[in-house]
């Protein structure tokens, strides 16, 4: 009985019929937040002592790294379960992590390279955490590639799934290069116990960093329901679905 | 909370940061935008696919017929 829930999740149609109503309304709010988020770090927020403008950079390249990260942790435990439990589901979560985090990844070091040219004065140095954070995009390519790989879908996962596992290894590199590392990247500013960062320039900060998580929340929900469409083309569900709203 | 700039110029040249921002910001929407597209413009592929699968199938069973007859 309890494990009834799990079972119902690892049901394309469950899931795709019970995100429907979710949907335009995740993807409202996220849009809401990073747009008036913009505007308040572009306009609002007050000039930084040290850097001047170039700091509101800092507004897209640390929301752009987190949720970097998190698509990541997303596809590896999406990718375990898909393997553990064989849930083809949990593989198709997996599978359209990657293209989101490669983007969110690509972001997240073209805004860091910009923002270091007036701040280090070099777009790229060999720091230990630009390289790992290339490195994270290396591996999302590489899922996206085995993806496409392979004939036989089945294969394409367990490839897939086996090569986010093993590239785990790379977050708490990530995570803890910059005080391992104490090369060119300043370490986190924000901290649960503390904050090295004024109140006001650290709200509209949280509010991206809410607004990026949202929308990555709303991608990977809406490219799973594309992927099980596609996956289930066949079956007389989806062919009601898609054929009955046109 | 207040405007930090003068004037409209002077939001766009950030005393010299501006092209670094912008191209960030810039960067940012168009990563955005494809991020939201590509799930919507990929179910709206299926759907057009899964329409000529069944047109076909008509168009098929009405030979089917009429080769009977």
């Amino acid at each position: 009985m309890a494990w009834q829930w799990f079972h119902r999740l690892g049901s394309p149609k469950w899931f795709y019929e019970k995100t429907n109503a979710w949907m335009p309304w995740l993807l409202s709010i996220s849009l809401l937040i990073i747009v008036s988020g913009s505007i308040w770090a572009l306009g609002f927020a007050p000039l930084d002592s040290k850097q001047g403008n170039s700091y509101r950079i800092m507004y897209l390249h640390v929301p752009a790294s987190i949720v970097a990260m998190a698509a990541y942790y997303v596809m590896a435990i999406a990718g375990a379960i898909g393997l553990i439990w064989k849930m083809k589901l949990s593989y198709m979560v997996m599978k359209v992590a990657a293209p989101i985090g490669a983007v969110l990844t690509a972001m997240a070091l073209f805004t860091g390279a910009v923002w270091g040219k007036p701040t280090w004065g070099t777009y790229w140095v060999w720091d230990a955490r630009l390289t790992s954070v290339l490195i994270l995009l290396f591996l999302y390519l590489g899922v996206i590639a085995l993806q496409e790989a392979f004939r036989e879908q089945e294969v394409a996962d367990k490839a897939s799934a086996i090569l986010s596992l093993v590239g785990t290894v790379n977050i708490p590199i990530i995570y803890k290069s910059v005080d391992w590392w104490f090369t060119l990247h300043q370490p986190a500013s924000i901290k649960m116990t503390s904050s090295s960062i004024a109140p006001e320039m650290l709200y509209p900060l949280l509010g991206m960093i809410t607004g990026f998580y949202i929308l990555f929340t709303w991608a990977l929900l809406a490219s799973t329901r594309s992927e099980i469409l596609q996956r289930e083309m066949k079956t007389k569900w989806v062919k009601q679905a898609l054929l009955e709203k046109v | 909370m207040q405007f930090r700039f003068e004037s409209f110029a002077e939001f766009m040249s950030m005393a010299g940061h501006g092209p670094y921002v912008w191209a960030c910001y810039t960067a940012a929407l168009i990563a955005i935008s494809y991020i939201v597209l590509s799930p919507m413009l990929r179910k709206k592929a299926i759907r057009k696919q899964l329409q000529r699968q069944e047109k076909l199938a008509e168009q098929q069973a009405l030979q089917a017929m009429e080769n009977k007859a």
